[in-house]
């Protein structure tokens, strides 16, 4: 069987053998490898593609593995594995609370800050913040829950998707 | 076939009580034709009093002394003062009572009161009002079990739009285990206005105030209050579940900025006032739609999906209020208790 991953590396050395050398030794054939240096995601990122091929066994193996290196895993055979999440936080919106606020959210394990839109109003009370998450697609309830915990904790409304 | 007779005593005669008579009078011959029904209206009672007469009033009359006086005290003959509605239900004769009093999410009276008397003499009962139900459920499908009559409330959720009916019948079978829509027309207006024009919260309240579409005192729509009702009338009457207004989680809508509202339109969302029942929990608050989805609805429209396990998601979208689209509602729940009664 043939597997097409997408995998974001950090851009620093030794990264992508971190990965093949525990695939080699599961006995998975990496058969192309694709690194786009020139199109670094908005945290420094490299996306990689490659392709992998072996048992069924040991596909599943392998993307288990990449999953314990805390390897981000975009697509699965072209299938988006994350999921994108758009929330408003509203309130009393000082800037350095809300810098408070989204740093809380970027500190959760697996969600990641794609973008972060902030109109201030005449008035703070009437500030709003977009803020707008990548999760794994399996994970979105929990990540909503964890987003809600840190606006109630900082005693604001989140306006989430439904 | 002989026309079946069906005595109503209409308590409440504010738009909705009046929505019921006009329909009743309207579809008066089309009733007899089609379900072999005879609707009577034999009592009507407003503040003011009441007008009684067993052997069935004159709609027409009564609207025009309510357009004209403003109390049916007045009514010709039949006009009685200072009564209140637990005096006319032991004075008049009939088979349903049609309970449309102004709501009370406080303590659900008097409406609560009327309906359980009415219960216990063995009286089927039809209500438009969200009070009782949303705070005093089971006490109030209890009593009509015990005393084998007949409970039906569809106005009290989504005003013409089936949901009650929908699940308890055409869904019948079916377990719904979620249930999430935008049941307050007042909020789905004043939002709709503020993503179309690009105008703030408190000068689209006061157009909806003079179009008639919020009410002179819009707290219990706008804070959310109204919906919250509904939601969980609908978790007790459709998902079993027992609750009361006590355990929805409650945000409204006073706090939506027109810069909320554009910041969320940048990337195509808009921003609803929606009541969910997932997962054990009741929330009623502000959440994103994607424009163009089955949620986008404007205007006062209403909108309610129900999941359920084996028909997936059935949505359904009507006009949540109005006079006249609520006394649709009460006129199905009233036909439907006339075909099951022998």
């Amino acid at each position: 069987m043939r597997l097409k991953l997408l995998i974001e590396l950090p851009d620093t050395p030794g990264q992508l053998v971190n990965i093949l050398r525990p695939l080699s030794g599961l006995g998975a054939n990496v058969s192309t490898i694709i690194h786009e240096h020139d199109n670094k995601t908005a945290d420094g990122k490299i996306p990689v593609h490659f392709t992998i091929d072996g048992s069924r066994e040991v596909l599943k193996r392998g993307i288990e593995i990449i999953r314990q290196e805390d390897i981000d895993i975009i697509e699965i055979d072209d299938v988006l594995q994350r999921h994108k999440q758009t929330f408003l936080l509203l309130g009393n919106l000082s800037t350095n609370n809300m810098m408070d606020t989204i740093h809380k959210i970027d500190e959760l394990k697996d969600i990641k800050i794609a973008s972060v839109d902030l109109n201030i109003g005449d008035d703070l009370q009437e500030s709003v913040c977009k803020v707008v998450i990548e999760t794994s697609t399996n994970r979105t309830n929990e990540s909503t829950h964890l987003i809600q915990q840190i606006a109630d904790e900082d005693n604001l409304l989140l306006v989430k998707e439904i | 076939m002989a026309n079946k007779k069906m005595r109503l005593c209409i308590l409440g005669f504010g738009a909705v009580g009046q929505g019921v008579a006009k329909v009743i009078q309207s579809k008066h011959e089309e009733l007899i034709e089609r379900y072999t029904l005879d609707l009577v209206v034999t009592a009507i009672a407003d503040r003011s009093g009441a007008a009684i007469n067993p052997d069935g009033l004159d709609l027409d009359v009564a609207l025009n002394v309510k357009d004209e006086t403003g109390k049916l005290a007045q009514y010709p003959e039949y006009g009685v003062a200072d009564i209140d509605g637990l005096e006319v239900l032991d004075r008049c004769e009939y088979d349903t009572l049609v309970e449309v009093t102004p709501t009370n999410i406080e303590d659900g009276e008097p409406t609560q009161s009327n309906i359980l008397k009415a219960m216990n003499d063995k009286k089927d009962v039809v209500t438009s009002n969200k009070g009782p139900l949303a705070l005093n459920f089971k006490t109030l499908i209890n009593a009509a079990r015990e005393n084998n009559v007949r409970f039906r409330f569809e106005a009290a959720v989504g005003g013409t739009m089936p949901v009650i009916n929908l699940a308890r019948e055409s869904l019948a079978g079916n377990k719904i285990h979620s249930v999430q829509g935008i049941l307050n027309g007042t909020t789905n207006y004043i939002l709709s206005r503020m993503a179309n024009e690009g105008t703030e919260y408190e000068p689209t309240l006061k157009e909806a105030q003079e179009l008639g579409i919020a009410e002179t005192n819009p707290y219990q729509d706008v804070e959310g209050l109204d919906a919250a009702c509904k939601i969980v009338i609908i978790a007790n009457s459709l998902m079993g579940w027992d609750v009361t207004l006590d355990d929805v989680d409650l945000h409204g809508i006073s706090n939506i900025s027109s810069n909320a509202v554009q910041l969320a339109l940048k990337d195509g969302y808009l921003i609803k006032l929606v009541a969910e029942a997932n997962d054990g929990k009741l929330t009623v608050a502000p959440m994103l739609v994607k424009e163009g989805s089955p949620f986008a609805v404007n205007g006062t429209l209403n909108v309610i999906t129900l999941k359920t396990d084996l028909s997936d998601d059935v949505t359904v979208v009507g006009v949540g209020a109005g006079s006249i689209e609520t006394a649709s509602a009460i006129l199905s729940d009233i036909i439907s208790i006339a075909k099951h009664t022998n």
